[in-house]
């Protein structure tokens, strides 16, 4: 298992072992690209390295699933270092940064490449782990330690989901691998929805998503690499893997479904509302992985798969366009109502977001025309219109939202003067290649389609959606958000108020639980040990009285004495 | 022979506090080196003077003579002969095979373990609640009748509620924790490593050895909820402590309370689960402990990562394994436990996830709060090398925890 060596290897070497930072860049890009070359010539089969705890047999499983997950990993992985490579050029901690990276990699493919819920749980919190390390990064930003925070606390609350998923199934059925699972009898529907938890966590789906848009605090190539493109996609993964306790639950698989589907459109509309480029970006992730969770929810796994592998090409290029215009304004400027016009100073940028506005927004022929398409047109064929519709008619509201984010950035007069040009050629072929990608990247489909009624639908919206975006943002700028003034902006821009509802809900509720008990503590232990000390005392007293030195009351306690001694040899 | 060794020769180290970490570490080789043997000799009585070195004990006693070195070698000269005799009482205890033996044991940690936490009220209270517990677990075991361990015979009511209340005050185990947060604070941090990451282990083997084997099943629903209220309480104590060692004692709380519940399940996986828990609850304690040394009031701290940023990451990665994460040592016992639960009732594997998740916040707080902010002036910190052996241990454990297993199940 050399492709999941090499990253580890190298994530520790580069965490312990202080080098130059060419020879930083060039160790994470080879063992990145050495994961990639041993995920192209993986073949298809089980292998069993070993036991683990219980004797328990742990090894490797390959599948199109598994193989898919890891040539998307890998791949979109080594094109994401090499631009890291020019994005984190001067940073202090370049060391620490492709760490953490690799390290991600190495745990992203334990997930996909294990063969059993235990292996891949240590995977599933290895790339949580790394999620955590990466969002919090720039550790001296107090908005960064946050959204670390709570992005690790969200996601440990699905790893004990998935923990007690696992306790289910493994008193279930006595089984720890896979197969052994499937072939055994689980509980489904509560399995099933300890899965999706787990899933939501990891993936940010209603009602865990919370985390995903504060997660963007962390440097933009890791928001492209593990915050869009692979391991949001995770739960994803966990759907298509647990497929068989899926189709056993079917009234589980159709909640979650329509959890997806609300998932779906809700970030679509939140995402219309950001200012964030970033926080766009982040919705729209959450919206798209939304699709992927309908299908995979109902069985429909070819065509999630496709829209994982189409998605992260152009979401990942939406990233890193995004990085390059946020490096161009300075550094860390994100703020859409400070761009505009940039497509003077940035032109291959602006077509490579172009381009991925295009795919993600379904535009004919391009690669998000295919899988969208694949995966609305399945939910139609298997009798689920209503799912249908809500991605139909988040289909117009990708194209409003993205058009919106491209039109204010690129579009306009400009807002503020770019400091940077895109100079660095580690920025370019990155882009070059995945923009290459969001255009063919179609061929990958499955079912692939040229043309059906729901393409016809999903365009008619789409272009809906790219006029009013062309009319109120490439002409008017900033200005054209004034619509979102009224009441319906402001549940937008309030994201639908679910950080103030958990924060009444959960987290007020858990803390002054957590205050009482820290401050009655003390006091209700406390007591306890004066209590013994003052009752041993009272009867030390009570002993004291008995030694009186007074004759008299020694004689009779000697005479009451004897008495009871020769009463208990009378009565015995 | 080996086994009096490991037990003997840290206190070689009382002469020589100069170099007592040697001494402490041929202790751990001898015990190493000890797997599977036993000694009886009969002395009076019924009592035997009897040791073995197998099961829960054994890997116990591993942990205690590691631990000591360890501690030992990072503490300052003028402690460490309190160290090394608290140490070798611990490795007696879980090798004592005999109630009296283990009583004697028992008591002989007591004696240091007050000196080190010092003369204040803390180590009263300690003291109280200690000699309190093992009076009563004195009487308890001069009920029971039978001084062999594991004991056979079954332990009634009465004489269950005194050996409990020994071992509870010991561990501790809500709601005798009393003593514990105020004792690891008061506590210099070395002392507090050992005694929260090994002392705290004798109240669990004690009840492991004496009353579990005949556990009466109208028992169990009783211990099952002082188990997880322990588990909850300790947590969510935990997460509003402002004292960095403060936080680890009441973590302590909710571990031991889930280690307990794993050996109240009555599964053989709850079980199993416990003894891994155990160990790895004490590597990581001990460990937490000593890196805290500097440590007070998180608000006072922040930005540490800067000026130490391998600290910063080896206190990371100790709490991430204390937290649970999957692939360190914490992770396959608190799994175990739960899957022992679940079997016993899905609520109660819930409530304990809910701790394994609180868990997470007071250790990511405690983590965050010193390490990670604006960056600031701090202590010098350094990570001392003599740690290494735990580290390592806490990832071996967490990739391969059958290595626990040879030990535990002979």
């Amino acid at each position: 298992m050399a492709l999941l060596a090499a990253p580890l290897v190298m994530a520790l070497v580069l965490a312990w072992i202080r080098l130059p930072r060419s020879v930083v860049v060039g160790l994470a890009n080879a063992a990145v690209a050495i994961a990639f070359i041993g995920a192209l010539l993986l073949r298809h089969g089980d292998t069993v390295v070993g036991t683990w705890l219980l004797s328990v047999p742990i090894g490797f499983q390959v599948d199109t699933i598994s193989q898919t997950f890891a040539l998307v990993t890998t791949g979109v992985g080594l094109l994401i270092h090499a631009y890291s490579a020019a994005y984190m050029a001067h940073d202090r901690d370049l060391s620490r940064y492709f760490a953490g990276l690799n390290f991600f990699i190495a745990a992203m493919l334990l997930l996909v490449l294990a063969d059993g819920p235990v292996l891949l749980l240590i995977g599933w919190a290895g790339v949580g782990f790394a999620s955590y390390l990466l969002i919090g990064f720039w550790y001296e930003r107090p908005a960064a330690v946050a959204a670390a925070r709570k992005a690790f606390l969200i996601n440990t609350a699905g790893d004990v989901s998935l923990m007690l998923a696992i306790a289910l199934m493994v008193t279930s059925t006595g089984q720890t691998t896979y197969s052994g699972i499937f072939a055994g009898h689980v509980p489904a529907v509560a399995v099933a929805w300890l899965l999706f938890f787990a899933a939501a966590a990891k993936s940010a789906q209603i009602p865990l998503h919370t985390w995903l848009p504060d997660a963007m605090e962390g440097p933009t190539p890791v928001s492209a690499l593990i915050h869009a493109a692979t391991m949001v996609t995770a739960g994803v993964y966990l759907l298509l893997r647990f497929h068989p306790v899926l189709a056993a639950a079917p009234s589980a698989a159709e909640g979650i479904a329509i959890l997806g589907g609300a998932s779906c459109l809700l970030a679509g509309l939140m995402a219309i509302a950001q200012r964030d480029i970033k926080r766009v970006l982040a919705f729209s992730t959450m919206s798209q992985v939304g699709y992927m969770f309908m299908a995979a929810a109902v069985g429909l796994g070819a065509a999630a798969l496709s829209h994982v592998v189409t998605h992260a090409f152009f979401k990942a290029l939406l990233f890193m366009g995004a990085g390059v215009v946020m490096h161009a304004l300075g550094g860390d400027e994100r703020d859409l109502y400070k761009m505009g016009g940039l497509r003077q100073k940035l032109p291959a940028t602006s077509a490579a977001m172009g381009v991925a506005a295009l795919a993600i927004s379904g535009f004919p022929l391009m690669s998000g025309y295919f899988s969208k398409d694949a995966i609305l047109e399945s939910l139609l064929a298997n009798g689920h219109p209503w799912l249908w519709a809500l991605g139909v008619v988040t289909a117009g509201l990708t194209a409003l939202y993205i058009f919106r984010m491209y039109f204010l950035a690129f579009w306009g007069k400009p807002r503020t003067q770019p400091s940077h040009g895109e100079s660095w050629l580690s920025f370019r072929w990155p882009m070059a290649v995945l923009a290459l990608l969001a255009i063919v990247g179609g061929v990958f489909v499955r079912p692939f389609a040229w043309f059906s009624l729901t393409s016809g639908a999903t365009l008619v919206l789409g272009l809906a959606g790219f006029i009013i975006a062309y009319r109120l943002y490439a002409l008017r700028g900033p200005v054209g958000d004034a619509w979102l003034d009224g009441g319906v902006g402001s549940l937008l821009r309030s994201e639908f108020g679910f950080d103030a509802i958990y924060q009444a809900l959960i987290v007020r509720p858990g803390a002054a639980i957590a205050a009482l008990i820290a401050a009655g503590d003390p006091a209700a232990t406390g007591g306890l040990a004066t209590g013994i000390s003052r009752s041993a005392a009272a009867f030390a007293e009570w002993l004291r009285g008995w030694q009186s030195g007074l004759v008299r009351t020694y004689a009779l306690t000697i005479l009451v004495g004897a008495v009871l001694a020769l009463l208990w040899v009378a009565v015995r | 022979m080996m086994m009096i060794l490991a037990i003997v020769l840290p206190l070689l180290g009382l002469a020589w506090p100069r170099r007592a970490a040697v001494p402490a570490a041929l202790g751990f080789v001898a015990l190493c080196l000890a797997g599977g043997t036993a000694l009886d000799m009969p002395w009076l009585g019924g009592i035997h003077f009897s040791l073995a070195m197998g099961g829960f004990g054994a890997a116990l006693a591993l942990l205690a003579s590691l631990s000591t070195a360890v501690v030992v070698a990072v503490a300052p000269e003028q402690r460490r002969r309190l160290l090394l005799v608290l140490g070798a009482a611990a490795v007696g205890l879980f090798l004592a095979r005999d109630l009296i033996v283990l009583y004697v044991f028992w008591e002989l940690m007591l004696i240091p373990a007050y000196f080190l936490i010092g003369s204040g009220r803390a180590a009263t209270q300690f003291l109280i609640y200690n000699v309190a517990g093992s009076l009563f677990m004195l009487l308890g075991f001069l009920a029971l009748g039978q001084f062999a361990m594991p004991v056979t015979v079954p332990a009634s009511g009465l004489v269950l509620l005194g050996l409990m209340l020994g071992f509870a005050a010991k561990a501790p185990l809500w709601p005798l924790h009393g003593w514990q947060a105020d004792a690891y604070t008061a506590a210099p941090s070395d002392a507090a490593a050992l005694m929260a990451g090994v002392q705290s282990k004798a109240g669990l083997f004690g009840f492991y050895m004496v009353a579990m084997p005949a556990l009466s099943p109208a028992a169990r629903p009783w211990l099952l909820a002082v188990g997880i209220i322990a588990v909850l309480y300790g947590a969510f104590a935990a997460i509003r402590q402002d004292q960095v060692r403060r936080l680890l004692a009441y973590s302590s709380v909710g571990h031991l309370g889930l280690m307990f519940l794993g050996l109240v399940s009555g599964t053989q996986l709850g079980l199993d689960g416990a003894i891994i828990l155990a160990v790895a609850h004490g590597l990581y304690t001990v460990a937490l402990f000593l890196m805290s040394d500097k440590f007070e009031r998180i608000s006072d701290l922040g930005g540490l990562a800067k000026a130490a940023p391998g600290m910063g990451a080896m206190f990371t990665f100790t709490g991430m394994a204390a937290l649970g994460l999957p692939g360190l040592a914490g992770f396959p016992g608190e799994l175990l436990i739960l899957i022992g639960l679940w079997s016993v009732s899905p609520w109660l594997a819930a409530a304990a996830g809910l701790g394994v998740l609180l868990a997470a916040i007071y250790m990511v707080r405690a983590i965050q709060g010193v390490f990670h902010g604006p960056a600031r002036e701090g202590p010098p910190l350094r990570v001392s090398w003599a740690l290494a052996p735990i580290f390592l241990l806490i990832l071996a454990i967490g990739l391969d925890p059958q290595l626990l297993w040879g030990v535990a199940h002979p």
